[in-house]
């Protein structure tokens, strides 16, 4: 039997001195599509970011394809990593392809330029994420869900088998969220994993197999969608105990 | 113009504000994409030390200066790489640090203002053959490093984090701009001073992102500012006797006035084109299955948006719309 894509075993993290994520452990097969949700500070973005290998354990391990994160070397090629991020823009203007290019540095050696192989790979991510017709716009020109979709291109264009989605939903627009879930759609087909972060399923929630909820820096809740109580207020970012009270300020005097 | 090129010195000037010219944007570009723009006159004032350091032990000034920038520059980007200089006191330390030992230390070997102001705001007349065979071995090596490491220097400054996750030795790579940064800054003391130096760094990229869409053509037209710069004023600073690096940076700085009103067309008239492309998605654009009713005091903070409220949550913002919400 192969090793599933994640493996994280007691992880703790704490950041400045703050236990963040108590002895978390998380199992995402291979081919599964796992999603992470949790109120905003329960450790939701901690929890990928120590599986990515960008934050030191203080207790637990964490292996991709049953390889220590700390030891990938070549297998990072297999992770594909979207941060949670609303701009794909930095201090000097960059075209969509350019910040695209970034995704296949994992391809290259210490020096190197990009090759033809790079070159159809970042065609074909953008493709995927429909960008094609803006690969030489430059990135400050997009909308909020084009960044996403630039980010999410720059994440395919290593081909990896293991993509790693930081909120890619906050923020983005109706149609970028379709797209998502289309893309995510074709690629679980292909077999890879796909492990995103979110408040919002929206048109994801059919394509999930499973969720974990984190409360506290704990596993609250680990099994299918439909297992959660309250989807919608778990997966909405904030629990309310109170009855919705809609059409009481949604009518009309705030508008 | 031939008059000019009789003139040994000016020859040697001339060449180095040429390879001045070209590594100076070139380094800057990346700290401008690091959002490190400063970096460059901070380093400037502690190579100050380092030239108090070699006329006070009868050292090539150059030498010192490469050394103790480049030591300077590896601790600011340490501390930084580390999260220790969350705030910029760290860095102000060593900026201050390094122009109160400079200066102390060119008082006790007995160096005039004058021989200061030389080092500060540059001065042709004083390259010679040692310091410009000196400024040509790293301002060769500079060059090609900034050109030959592009896309991996690119991926660092463009997304830390992700760089990262590929594998990427972000640290090392941390490290080497901010030392090409400390060796741009010495090899261009000569010519534009240690005072002005982060200007040539910083402004040629500045007017040329007006005008540039790619990262390949903002570093390509930097370096093409950065060299007319240079030049224009080594020569300008021949005819009027004054110190070439006041007149380098007025001439970056010009470019920078007339790059930016051609860059706001071109923005104005790209809007003019698709006047709706952007509004057509954002104009309605419901919130998904949203159960919670905002309204004062629902513990959203509430911010004014034209004629409505709206809430923000979860870092994006609701207006209410009929029976639903929409993102604003």
């Amino acid at each position: 039997m192969s090793a599933p894509a994640v493996r994280a075993r007691d992880v703790s993290v704490a950041l400045a001195g703050r236990p963040v994520l108590r002895r978390v452990a998380l199992r995402v097969d291979v081919g599964e599509l796992v999603t992470v949700l949790g109120t905003n500070g329960s450790g939701k973005s901690t929890l990928i970011r120590a599986l990515v290998g960008l934050l030191p354990l203080e207790s637990g391990s964490v292996e991709i394809f049953g390889i220590p994160v700390g030891r990938l070397r070549r297998a990072r090629r297999r992770i594909g990593y979207v941060p949670q991020r609303s701009t794909a823009s930095s201090g000097v203007p960059a075209t969509v392809r350019e910040v695209v290019m970034t995704g296949r540095m994992a391809h290259r050696r210490l020096l190197g330029w990009p090759v033809k192989g790079d070159s159809a790979a970042v065609a074909a991510a953008l493709a995927q994420v429909r960008l094609t017709d803006h690969a030489q716009a430059p990135v400050a020109h997009l909308s909020g869900g084009q960044h996403q979709r630039v980010l999410i291109a720059r994440a395919l264009a290593g081909g990896a088998d293991l993509l790693v989605l930081d909120e890619p939903t906050v923020g983005v627009d109706a149609d970028t969220q379709r797209l998502l879930a289309e893309l995510l759609a074709r690629l679980l087909g292909r077999g890879v994993t796909v492990i995103l972060v979110t408040h919002e399923l929206g048109p994801l929630t059919s394509l999930v197999d499973r969720t974990v909820v984190l409360h506290d820096g704990r596993v609250g809740y680990d099994g299918p969608v439909s297992g959660l109580e309250r989807p919608e207020s778990l997966a909405h970012d904030h629990a309310h105990g109170e009855a919705p009270r809609a059409g009481l300020y949604g009518g009309g005097i705030w508008r | 113009m031939l008059s000019l090129l009789d003139y040994d010195f000016m020859r040697r000037a001339l060449l180095a504000a040429l390879l001045t010219g070209l590594a100076a944007p070139a380094i800057g570009t990346y700290l401008v994409q690091r959002r490190l723009a400063l970096l460059g006159d901070g380093i400037g004032h502690i190579a100050l030390t380092g030239v108090a350091l070699g006329l006070l032990t009868g050292q090539a000034p150059l030498l010192t200066a490469v050394v103790v920038a480049a030591l300077g520059a590896g601790l600011i980007e340490m501390l930084r790489a580390h999260g220790r200089a969350s705030g910029d006191v760290a860095l102000a330390l060593l900026f201050y640090g390094g122009i109160a030992a400079g200066v102390l230390l060119t008082g006790l070997a007995g160096g005039s203002a004058a021989t200061l102001t030389s080092y500060l705001f540059g001065a042709i007349t004083t390259v010679s053959d040692t310091d410009l065979a000196v400024v040509v071995g790293l301002a060769v090596t500079v060059l090609a490093l900034a050109l030959g490491l592009a896309p991996q220097l690119f991926a660092v400054c463009q997304d830390e984090e992700h760089a990262r996750v590929s594998g990427v030795p972000v640290r090392a790579y941390g490290l080497l701009i901010a030392v090409l940064a400390a060796v741009t800054v010495t090899v261009s003391m000569r010519t534009v001073g240690l005072l002005l130096v982060s200007a040539l760094m910083v402004v040629p990229v500045a007017a040329a992102q007006q005008i540039t869409h790619s990262f390949a053509a903002t570093f390509g037209l930097a370096m093409g500012i950065g060299v007319v710069a240079s030049l224009t004023g080594v020569v300008a600073s021949f005819s009027a006797n004054t110190a070439p690096g006041p007149t380098i940076v007025l001439v970056a700085l010009g470019c920078f006035v007339v790059a930016a009103p051609i860059g706001g067309l071109a923005t104005r008239r790209r809007r003019r084109g698709e006047p709706f492309a952007d509004a057509e998605s954002r104009e309605h654009d419901p919130s998904e299955s949203h159960q919670h009713a905002h309204g004062p005091g629902c513990g959203h903070p509430a911010v004014r948006h034209g004629d409505h409220v709206d809430y923000v949550h979860g870092g994006h913002r609701h207006a209410a719309h009929e029976e639903h919400y929409d993102e604003h």
